[in-house]
């Protein structure tokens, strides 16, 4: 408990600063849409005229732009993009940081086991995220709200924010299980990183090309369409890979870090 | 210069990783232009059609992507991206580097002036930031030719990725400059990837509300590819403004950095 409650004080900070960055992008999103509204159906009519391929390099695949869930769906990809750079970063720091800060001799010499040490540590990630994740929820609604002049699109921004956690677990998992391979924080999150901006490359490679498409098992940014989780389904194949995904890089966290030498 | 000469031997290696990175990138980019290039000519043929208003809003790429500048242009954002925060990561950890090794001390006991150490520095990093625009624009337009096979105009390819030097130069003064304002940094890529992903999305904002103010806040806006493969030069005003960024980064650095406190052990 000690351990969760000194986390959450430690990243306090950066968990402030990128709520306030999320909240400023949603804001300053939403102004563009205003602007989109105003040529409103007859762009749509134009749009729908593009072949798909080029809709989905257009990164508007199947969503109707003008409407505001349309809207929200295409800039809610970059939510995926900060979100999954925080959890990642997350989870490739926090283990391994006790080593870069010389304080790993302290922690793991006093009467725990490094097992709950590890579990307290991710329920301190845990709520990092679900902090994160929240904000940008209440920041979407509030947003929203003040343009939306029609239907309330509420329940489509919750499916997305699950669909958010979902990646931001996948992230934060492996992040931790590289963590526990790399030998300390700087080779962590570099190869972390080189992995993120991996994978959302493969996702914009696909958009464009999409006879790779049998890519997207690697690029969790594919696991879950825009389109199928505003209607909020979630593909269980998807859903179990995830799990699969989570459960293995969390295990591999727990095992490297349980007979990993300690460096000082 | 034994400054220097440290810390190129340092990151040298990064470097040429980062920038075959880079290469690889844009590769793998490449080998799809072909299967492309016939849609997008379709594409471009309707998109020529819409009316320039519903163009930017939807933020529609002005690049015809069935050429091969045009694709180069596209698939160069993400090389962009990258490259920037390549260089962002340097810039930030060029003088932070030292109390993260607790290093610091050490050095600034040294009988030199802490501007030495500050030019020095700077000098390694546009060192590199030059040794990778220089190493990436070899090895894209070997890629570029090799994969396409198709005539396109050299002058206008090379000032395309001239611009990766520019923004790069931008990014790694921003990088300097937190550092030195940041009382202690302890890690740097979060950081570096978080502030270049708010600028990145900025300039897609920037794309569809072509909002003269918002252009002038994200680097990516300096240098419209389109733009360049149009006419063939750059915009002087933002030319001009990425420049005095860049400096007013650079002597901000040199200031606060005389006076900063330096945590030890």
């Amino acid at each position: 408990m000690n351990i969760v409650l000194r986390e959450l004080r430690a990243n306090g900070k950066s968990l402030i600063i990128w709520c306030v960055s999320m909240v400023a992008l949603i804001g300053v999103g939403m102004v563009k849409y205003s602007g989109i509204e105003a040529i409103g159906q007859s762009a749509n009519d134009l749009v729908n005229q593009l072949p798909a391929a080029m809709k989905s390099i257009l990164g508007m695949n199947l969503l109707d732009l003008t409407s505001i869930a349309g809207y929200y769906g295409v800039f809610f990809l970059y939510f995926l993009l900060l979100g999954g750079t925080h959890a990642v970063m997350l989870g490739a720091i926090i283990i391994s940081k006790e080593e870069r800060d010389k304080t790993a001799d302290f922690l793991f010499v006093k009467p725990i086991q490094r097992s709950r040490v590890i579990t307290a540590k991710l329920i301190a990630i845990l709520i990092n995220l679900a902090i994160f994740n929240l904000v940008t929820l209440l920041a979407s609604v509030f947003f929203v709200a003040m343009y939306n002049k029609g239907e309330s699109i509420n329940s489509q921004i919750s499916y997305l924010m699950i669909d958010l956690f979902i990646l931001q677990v996948i992230f934060e998992a492996i992040g931790a299980g590289i963590s526990g391979l790399a030998k300390n924080t700087k080779k962590a999150t570099s190869f972390a990183s080189t992995l993120f901006l991996i994978t959302f490359l493969l996702s914009t490679a696909i958009d464009l090309y999409n006879k790779i498409s049998f890519l997207k098992y690697f690029t969790p940014f594919k696991y879950f369409p825009i389109t199928d989780v505003m209607k909020g389904s979630f593909d269980p194949l998807f859903l179990c890979l995830a799990a699969v995904i989570v459960i293995g890089s969390t295990a591999l966290t727990y095992i490297t870090f349980q007979k990993r030498d300690i460096y000082i | 210069m034994n400054i220097y000469r440290q810390e190129m031997k340092m990151s040298l290696r990064s470097m040429i990783s980062w920038s075959l990175g880079l290469l690889l990138v844009l590769l793998f980019f490449m080998f799809m232009f072909t299967a492309i290039s016939q849609d997008a000519a379709l594409i471009t043929q309707m998109t020529s059609q819409f009316p320039p208003a519903v163009v930017r809003a939807l933020g529609l790429s002005s690049l015809d992507l069935s050429t091969v500048l045009g694709f180069y242009g596209y698939v160069y954002l993400f090389i962009l991206l990258t490259g920037s925060v390549y260089a962002l990561k340097s810039g930030i950890s060029a003088l932070s580097e030292e109390v993260r090794a607790k290093t610091a001390d050490f050095l600034v006991s040294k009988p030199i002036t802490r501007t030495t150490i500050v030019t020095a520095k700077i000098m390694s990093v546009i060192t590199l930031v030059v040794l990778q625009t220089v190493i990436y624009i070899g090895g894209a337009f070997i890629i570029t030719q090799l994969i396409t096979n198709q005539y396109f105009d050299e002058a206008t390819f090379l000032m395309i990725n001239l611009s990766l030097f520019l923004v790069e130069l931008f990014f790694v003064g921003l990088g300097l400059l937190l550092s030195v304002i940041i009382k202690r940094i302890k890690t740097v890529l979060p950081i570096a990837l978080g502030i270049v992903f708010v600028f990145w999305i900025l300039q897609m904002l920037n794309q569809s509300l072509a909002d003269p103010i918002l252009a002038y806040l994200t680097p990516f806006a300096y240098f419209d590819i389109a733009k360049i493969i149009a006419t063939g030069s750059y915009e002087t005003v933002y030319l001009f403004c990425d420049a005095i960024l860049i400096a007013f980064f650079t002597v901000l650095t040199y200031i606060i950095y005389q006076h900063k406190d330096m945590p030890s052990v």
